[in-house]
């Protein structure tokens, strides 16, 4: 099972957006989309989602066309997981996961539903109103409600953003484990050192065009984060066994 | 899993009462009327026309509770139950629970179509298709202008809507203007305030089919209006073919406005403050949210219609009526910050 995407380009107006990009997802990785704001990072999702239908180019998940492909049948094979909240109605956390149950089959939505509420700790909101919820509540439901969605790939735009530190490891180490148990995650980041110490490739968009795409420790030189985000940084590596820490080196001002 | 059931079971009894409750009303409401009638005069007249024996019923008796008080009662519980589904619909489709039935200009274009039909000394049938008409009109047009903007769909309706709406508002103030003083003036005000005061049974007959189209249509996709709460892109990511469902949803919305209008008049409140209501009593799901819409609309509508009819010596307009409930009770829960429905 792969996701494939041939010579793809897309232009809101006259300026294009995504140019002529390229590249292979193989299944059961866990990959990042990293560039500035404005890079192409969000098109190329909605692209992905079938939400856009791209100028040029070719997309496909296995063998389903996700230019031409009805929403239902996308929505059997991709799950969403959006970064903004979940409308302006405070349903409660469970009616909002059994939402994500998208096959018109199988009568045991709620008790699914709880199981992966269990799943990811989260068993005893159940019938909290999802707006009483905090961000990484919020975040670990929203999660919940694309697993009942029951597809192999999950999309997720910068599921981090708005938590705090420990919620943001939490919410990507919960990635990692779903990614452990068979699913393809794609995220978009804004933060190298996430993307190095849980992912396993890294996709580099700039100005729409895709710089790289390898995996994390190859694609994520000191040079390319530099050419990303224009901020010079070092890399280093505690032990054999760790991570690769980027250090910005702005530092130099303080110490 | 025992509580949640629990929870989903105490939903159901709250729809079982409420359908209680409408029974009671309707039942009360029928003893009530200029005309008096005792209750067993009410309880014998109705045991006699259950029993196929319409004949044996004191004539007047009859004429008061047949002709006169069923088919009002009747047309107050379908238009109620209209009214406040169809803006629950809306709601949803603009994901926003302030949008009420009149946010696509339905009613604007309804008052037009019936000002024109006064003033032009039509029939009530032909002012209640002229309504009709030209609500739906109103719609299609805010649909096709919003067409012309580029943004997102929902935002476009919503402008579309201000837009034609006033358009239609400028051109019912114009045919007011130059409507005869004497007749067809004071006719179109008190329309405008909406009234149940001249329902008969064939009026009640004339909106039942696109008003059951309305309502199978919006309560089979109870499902997809839960998604469309979450916003276009997540419902069109959870497989929700948003143009079709939503156009689709709009029609069914619109001939429920547009066909309580025509027969009526304007009744506002209903649309925006039932539904918010029943967000209270049983939750967001709209597969529980249309039915409790429905039945509450269909109760308040009833009470409120009961108490235009009886209360004064002349028929008060119920559009002033249900103002003057409605925005209280809307107020009362905005300040008692219970508006669970919207935390934002």
């Amino acid at each position: 099972m792969a996701l494939t995407v041939k010579e793809l380009s897309f232009r809101y107006s006259k300026q294009a957006t995504l140019s002529n990009i390229s590249f292979t997802i193989d299944s059961g990785q866990f990959v990042a989309f990293l560039g500035e704001n404005g890079a192409g990072k969000t098109t190329l999702f909605k692209l992905l989602l079938g939400l856009l239908k791209a100028e040029h180019g070719s997309i496909y998940w296995q063998d389903l066309n996700l230019q031409t492909a009805s929403p239902k049948a996308i929505a059997e094979q991709i799950a969403y997981v959006p970064q903004q909240s979940n409308g302006s109605f405070n349903h409660t956390v469970i009616d909002l996961v059994e939402m994500g149950h998208v096959s018109d089959k199988d009568p045991h939505q709620t008790e699914k539903a709880l199981n992966y509420l269990t799943m990811l700790g989260i068993e005893s909101l159940a019938l909290r109103p999802f707006q009483a919820l905090s961000g990484g509540q919020q975040q670990l439901v929203r999660i919940a409600q694309a697993l009942m969605q029951d597809t192999p790939l999950i999309l997720m735009d910068e599921p981090t953003a708005n938590l705090d530190y420990g919620n943001q490891l939490k919410v990507l180490d919960q990635c990692r484990q779903l990614v452990q148990d068979g699913y393809t995650i794609i995220m978009t980041s804004h933060q190298p050192q996430d993307v190095l110490t849980f992912c396993d490739q890294a996709l580099l968009l700039k100005d729409g065009q895709l710089l790289v795409h390898d995996t994390v420790e190859r694609a994520l030189t000191p040079e390319r984060i530099e050419a990303l985000y224009g901020v010079p940084v070092e890399l280093k590596q505690v032990d054999e066994k760790s991570p690769q820490l980027v250090i910005p080196k702005l530092y130099q001002r303080r110490f | 899993m025992e509580v949640i059931q629990r929870q989903r079971r105490r939903r159901i009894g709250i729809l079982v009462g409420m359908a209680i409750l409408l029974i009671v009303a309707t039942f009360i409401a029928l003893n009530f009327g200029r005309y008096y009638l005792s209750l067993a005069d009410v309880r014998q007249t109705f045991h006699l026309l259950l029993r196929g024996k319409a004949a044996t019923i004191p004539r007047e008796h009859y004429l008061v509770i047949a002709n006169i008080r069923l088919p009002r009662l009747s047309a107050n519980i379908f238009i109620g139950a209209a009214l406040a589904v169809s803006g629950a619909t809306f709601q949803a489709l603009f994901e926003n629970p302030m949008a009420s039935p009149n946010i696509l200009g339905v009613n604007h274009g309804a008052s037009l179509g019936a000002a024109l039909a006064i003033i032009s000394y039509a029939s009530n049938q032909v002012t209640i298709l002229a309504a009709f008409v030209m609500g739906l009109l109103a719609v299609g047009l805010t649909f096709a202008v919003s067409r012309l903007f580029r943004m997102e769909r929902t935002l476009a309706l919503l402008l579309a809507g201000m837009v034609i709406g006033s358009l239609f508002q400028a051109a019912l103030s114009y045919v007011k203007l130059i409507a005869d003083v004497e007749n067809a003036l004071p006719e179109i005000t008190y329309w405008l305030m909406g009234s149940f005061s001249s329902i008969t049974w064939q009026r009640v007959n004339m909106i039942l089919i696109p008003m059951l189209i309305g309502f199978v249509i919006i309560f089979g996709q109870a499902k997809a209006l839960n998604l469309l709460t979450l916003g276009e892109e997540k419902a069109q990511t959870l497989g929700i073919h948003l143009r079709w469902t939503q156009g689709l949803l709009i029609l069914a919305a619109t001939l429920l406005t547009a066909s309580s209008v025509a027969v009526t008049g304007m009744i506002g409140w209903v649309g925006l403050v039932v539904p918010h209501i029943c967000r209270l009593i049983i939750g967001q799901d709209y597969r529980y949210l249309l039915p409790c819409s429905a039945l509450f609309g269909a109760i308040f509508m009833v009470c409120i219609d009961t108490v235009a009819r009886s209360w004064a010596q002349t028929e008060i307009p119920i559009g002033i009526l249900t103002a003057l409930i409605g925005a209280p009770i809307f107020f009362s829960l905005l300040i008692g910050g219970k508006g669970d429905g919207f935390n934002r």
